[in-house]
């Protein structure tokens, strides 16, 4: 009796091995690929500035740069007006403060009390431990200062702001739509690792709460940046506008492709993870250009970053860890529309 | 009561407790992680040996009104089956964090609770079928039969059920088993009209109430959970594929998308090249087994792949590829100019979808004339295959697919591999170095003692490329010429990848993806921010190394993991844990930590504490039950004590032992441990229970228990020496064979092992019964703790080591078997 039953199941795992799925499919033939030059030293080394004829340019659709369309926000609120060295002071983040209720852009509010605290302590938790690093450097540590980060820890999904939470050296804030705004300690880490100068233009990938353009828009002559999330994209695109960072430009679309019209970049930072260097990204950095961008699986703790530049000899690819178990939110944007 | 129909009541209860273990391996597998084989055995262990003791140390109190309290236990087990599945699911378990040193200990008290919770209906399954045995002591041979029938026939219907029901829900299988049994308990007791049918019907609603609320799932750490959470997501199968190999689903979302070790420098070398930009994933219980390849008209881009390398040196080739992943091999392969491709891939499912569903994404890659494509485990294949090929492809996705035993990748299957080679082909296989290179270094070690065992010089055969996150090892069956080693070396110049060992490597090359192990704290302060040419070969921490072990320098035995090369007889490659390095590997945690591969092996160290630990109560229970009783626990005579207690602890031991080696070793004659792991545990069920049956037969003597131990001797001597031969050259026969044959081997090492206990308990005559409750207690304590043991002794010391050990523990057992008290008269 138990041999039938043996025999029953062996069939039915044999019958899995059959062809139970027929299905018609005529094989397509495969173009063959010749490698044997690979193997022979090449007569040209390839310029690295030749740029992709790149497709799938802003994979979403209608968007372009800087427009938005924000449902509920009113365009006609007059912008406040910023202050010339964007250092904001409390006056400064009040009138921003209207103008966002005014125009519904967000629903940012915080008592001058509370304000103070969470400035205090993005000071003394985050700016003063970053002080201390090897890699701080005066330029770095006053563009720290004058990012108004507290004001930027809202949830755009939740239309809440993100007050009271500790601005100190490892806190990552949920900006909604599946976005976060990374770390202090990590954001003035790959900064550093960038050496921005006044002379450069970076791009930036994953624009999320827009702290990391306006970190970098100090410290460089100009900051491309591009986010996926349409309406994190559009509300952050017109809150960077209003506070009045026109060093900056911002972008909705598919990062994974760059921005060949703007480039080529000096700075390359990637704030989401890639499963691998995107090739676009390769081709959009200057011979001398830096990246520093998070690789590995998505939703890992497992991702590593990397610094990337081009060999000045060969203008080959050299790629360095700088760190070890990273974590990042994924880069959505490649292929959506294509799916 | 009738005493003839209690017998269908055990058949069915048997059946389910088999379910049981089984249902819950896939539980644990599909919810969270694999490998808890050792655990479940242990659980059921447990439950078993407390019921046993309970059963001795409670004198009469079964006896009074034997048919309400079978009822009772019976209704129990019925309802905690579903009850202690949907507690289960609130055990927030979470096995990625057991690589983190400052969060193991929350871990292994986790696992302390799913061994609380499915202790419960193990232990009233044994209560049950103690019961029944000692009611039915006068028909033993018939309630053994229905008892060990029971077994067999619960596990085949688990496995078919494993084809039409999810793990998630496959405790309702085991309740509906159970429920059969309560009812036919009930149909023979007093109990008649309303009060029957309420009763069957109360117990019949926890079905409902199970389905309705059981939350069991994919646990969020699970790859599959956080894609479905990525934008854009969808399955693209209209229902999960459900067998025993695993639950089988298709998505695609944004997350998906290639993984080739491409060149970063490929959109400069080739400015229009297109990459496949829809990249489907395949998920196997919940973790990525590859990205489906979607064919465009520009294949270019496999020209520009680290795993191209090999095919500079050959032309048409015959191509064997293990492991057919989502088909980038087999493309790649084809494109390149492959004369043939043979693809061998164990998972029937996944090779029926690319034939299929999938087929007109990949351009009916897998129905191709040149493609031969054959469902067997990779190295049954190379067992059994007379052709011979000039490449040989081991996929990483093969390798990823074994994380427990892995047979393709030990020094006994890259001589397989070499023989299957023409005599200038060449072996290639990459491993994934994202996380660190450990496994890169077990490889290479493994590569080189392969050679060694054969006589050969492996430093003028061996080629290791470079990209980011990839390494492949080119092993030819001859030596490299200086032609083939510039053409590679030029191929990685060219391409950015690393050549980071070749024959004659001085250290000079560029090195263009530097992953060096990095503290994690140390680089939060690093300084270096410098850019300019790349590094050099003597830069990179890895290249030191593998020149060390390629000239035969170090074997690397001084480092904190294990790198000794994996063999057939510990066949575990993705075990990097010392025991006695384990607290210096654990704090690595600041220093990167270890690759997320070593969980399996976290896991059964934490089982270890637990079995440990669950060991100690067990044996504890006649102290504390004679405590309770305010009774002296009797006198025994410390020399008797210590001989009886020695001999129940070893056949504890070495009965799990053998059992648990089986399972490893078979798990390559049947090509996966799920079939292993039934198949043995209802063999040795069997055979054993049959063993331990026959024996009532005979006068109950030391004597017998001799003949017994040399039976165990013998068989053991057969695992060592005769089952690997066997495995080699039966390993050609089809499956359902195999499972027969594997029936065959466990028979004649079973029956004696089936000897021991009934034959020691029996001669626990006279005032020696008092030593009963021990013997089940001890017994029970240390077949708890030999599971895990077992596990750990093979994957640290190898399976020769644990089988020898296990003979002699029924070497031990043989000369220490309680002798009757000198009073009585011998039990017939």
């Amino acid at each position: 009796m138990r041999l039938f039953w043996f025999l029953l199941l062996a069939s039915l795992l044999a019958s899995c091995q059959a062809e139970v799925f027929r299905h018609p499919v005529v094989p397509t033939p495969i173009p063959l690929v010749s490698i044997a030059a690979l193997g022979q030293i090449p007569q040209v080394v390839p310029a690295a500035k030749s740029l992709v004829d790149a497709n799938g340019m802003a994979a979403v659709p209608g968007a372009s740069s800087a427009t938005v369309s924000v449902s509920r926000f009113d365009s006609m609120v007059p912008l406040p007006a910023a202050p010339a060295d964007h250092l904001f002071g409390w006056p400064a983040i009040q009138a921003q403060i209207q103008y966002g209720l005014k125009s519904h852009l967000r629903n940012y509010t915080i008592t001058e009390a509370d304000w103070k605290r969470d400035l205090k302590a993005y000071q003394t938790k985050a700016i003063a431990v970053i002080a201390k690093k090897p890699y701080a450097t005066p330029e770095l540590i006053q563009a720290l200062q004058s990012v108004p980060r507290p004001f930027l820890a809202y949830n755009y999904q939740t239309r809440l702001p993100r007050t009271q939470i500790a601005e100190d050296y490892g806190t990552i804030i949920d900006v909604g739509f599946g976005a976060t705004m990374s770390a202090p300690s990590i954001q003035a880490f790959m900064t550093a690792q960038l050496h921005p100068t006044k002379d450069m233009v970076a791009l930036e990938i994953g624009t999320g709460s827009g702290s990391q353009s306006l970190l970098l828009s100090y410290l460089v002559k100009k900051v491309y940046t591009i986010e996926v999330r349409q309406e994190l994209g559009e509300t952050v695109s017109r809150l960077i506008k209003g506070l009045g960072y026109d060093n900056i430009e911002t972008k909705l679309g598919d990062g994974y492709y760059g921005w060949k019209e703007k480039g080529p970049f000096d700075i390359i930072i990637v704030t989401c993870q890639a499963n691998h260097i995107p090739p676009a990204l390769v081709e959009q950095l200057k011979p001398n250009g830096v990246m520093v961008i998070p690789v590995g699986p998505p939703w890992s703790e497992n991702q590593q970053m990397f610094k990337v530049w081009k060999d000045p000899a060969t203008g080959r690819v050299v790629s360095r860890r700088i760190l070890a178990k990273t974590r990042f939110i994924p880069m959505l944007g490649a292929n959506m529309e294509k799916k | 009561m009738n005493r003839s129909r209690l017998f269908f009541p055990l058949f069915f209860i048997s059946m389910s407790t088999i379910g049981m273990e089984v249902t819950l391996l896939r539980y644990f597998a599909a919810t969270s992680w694999a490998s808890f084989g050792s655990m479940v055995i242990s659980i059921a262990l447990l439950g078993f040996a407390v019921s046993g003791t309970v059963l001795t140390l409670s004198g009469h109190f079964f006896q009074r009104r034997f048919e309400t309290k079978l009822l009772v236990i019976s209704w129990l087990y019925l309802i905690t089956i579903p009850l202690a599945f949907l507690a289960a699911n609130f055990v927030a378990f979470n096995p990625n964090k057991m690589l983190n040193v400052h969060e193991i200990g929350p871990e292994v008290l986790h696992l302390s609770l799913f061994f609380a919770i499915f202790f419960v209906p193990f232990f009233l399954a044994g209560l049950f079928t103690g019961l029944t045995f000692l009611h039915h002591h006068k028909s033993m041979g018939k309630i053994y039969f229905f008892d060990l029938a029971g077994a067999g026939s619960g596990s085949l219907f688990i496995l078919a059920a494993l084809f039409f029901v999810s793990p998630f829900d496959l405790a309702a299988v085991d309740f509906g088993l159970a429920f059969l049994a309560f009812g036919a308990v009930l149909l023979q007791t007093g109990v008649k009209g309303l009060p029957r049918i309420a009763l069957l019907v109360s117990a019949a609603l926890f079905l409902p109430l199970f389905l309705g609320v059981n939350s069991a799932t994919y646990r969020t750490y699970k790859p599959i959970r956080q894609a479905q959470m990525a934008a854009g997501n969808r399955a693209l199968l209209p229902a999960p594929l459900l067998s025993p190999l695993g639950i089988m689903e298709v998505l695609s979302n944004a997350t998906e998308k290639a993984t080739l070790p491409l060149s970063d420098d490929f959109s400069q070398l080739v400015p229009d090249g297109k990459i496949p930009e829809v990249y489907p994933g395949f998920y196997l219980d919940g973790n990525r087994v590859d990205g489906l390849l979607v064919t465009g008209p520009d294949n270019r881009f496999v020209g520009y792949s680290l795993d191209a390398a090999p095919f500079l040196l050959l032309s048409h080739p015959d191509v064997l590829v293990l492991g057919s992943g989502g088909g980038f091999g087999t493309y790649q392969a084809l494109s390149l100019g492959a004369g043939s491709v043979q693809v061998v891939e164990s998972n029937p499912f996944l090779i029926g979808l690319l034939r299929s569903q999938f087929a007109a994404q990949n351009g009916g890659l897998f129905l191709r004339p040149d493609v031969n494509v054959l469902i067997n485990d990779g190295r049954s294949f190379a067992l059994r295959d007379t052709k011979r090929y000039d490449l040989i492809e081991i996929s990483d996705a093969a390798i990823a697919a074994r994380p427990d035993e892995n047979y393709l990748l030990t020094t006994q299957a890259l001589a397989d591999d070499s023989r299957l080679l023409k005599p200038n082909g060449v072996l290639s296989v990459t491993v994934d170095v994202s996380d660190n290179f450990f496994y890169a270094l077990k490889l290479l070690n493994t590569i080189v003692e392969s050679h060694l065992d054969r006589g050969l010089n492996p430093a003028s055969r061996i080629v290791i490329l470079r990209s980011l996150f990839r390494m492949v090892f080119l092993v030819k069956n001859s030596d490299f010429t200086a032609a083939e080693v510039a053409a590679l070396r030029q191929f990685s110049s060219n391409l950015g990848f690393d050549a980071v060992w070749f024959p004659g490597a001085k250290g000079t090359e560029p090195v263009f993806s530097l992953a060096p192990y990095i503290p994690v704290t140390r680089a939060a302060r690093t300084g270096d921010t410098t850019i300019g040419s790349s590094p050099i070969l003597d830069d990179d921490q890895f290249f030191g190394l593998a020149r060390d072990v390629i000239d035969g320098r170090t074997d690397l035995s001084n480092g904190v993991f294990d790198y000794r090369p994996t063999t057939d007889d510990r066949p575990y490659f993705f075990s990097l844990l010392r025991p006695d390095r384990l607290g210096l590997a654990l704090k690595t945690y600041d220093l990167g930590g270890l690759p997320p591969q070593e969980i399996p092996s976290l896991v059964l160290y934490a089982e270890g504490v637990n079995v440990a630990f669950f060991a100690l109560v067990i044996v504890l229970i006649p102290v504390a039950a004679s405590l309770f009783r305010r009774r002296k626990l009797p006198s025994l005579g410390r020399g008797f004590f210590t001989r009886s207690a020695l001999y129940f602890a070893a056949l504890g031991l070495g009965f799990l032992f053998i059992e648990i080696v089986l399972i490893q070793k078979l798990a390559l004659f049947l090509g996966d441990v799920i079939y292993s792991f039934t198949l043995v545990l209802a063999s040795i069920l069997v055979f054993a229970g049959l063993g331990s049956f026959l024996t009532e037969k005979f006068h109950r003597s030391k004597t017998l228990i001799r003949w017994a131990a040399l039976g165990v001797v013998i068989g053991v001597a057969f695992l060592i020496w005769g089952l690997p031969p066997l495995i080699r050259t039966l390993g050609t026969l089809e499956f359902p064979y195999r499972l027969l044959l594997s029936f065959v081997f466990t028979a004649p090492l079973a029956l004696p092992l089936g000897v021991f206990f009934p034959t020691g308990l029996s001669r626990l005559t006279g005032h020696r019964r008092s030593f009963i409750p021990w013997a089940w207690s001890i017994n029970g304590a240390f077949s708890v703790v030999s599971t895990v043991s077992a596990r750990i002794l093979s994957q640290s010391f190898g399976f020769t080591f644990v089988l020898v050990l296990a003979a002699l523990l029924y070497v031990i057992a043989a000369s220490t078997a309680p002798t009757p008290s000198e009073e009585d008269a011998p039990a017939p």
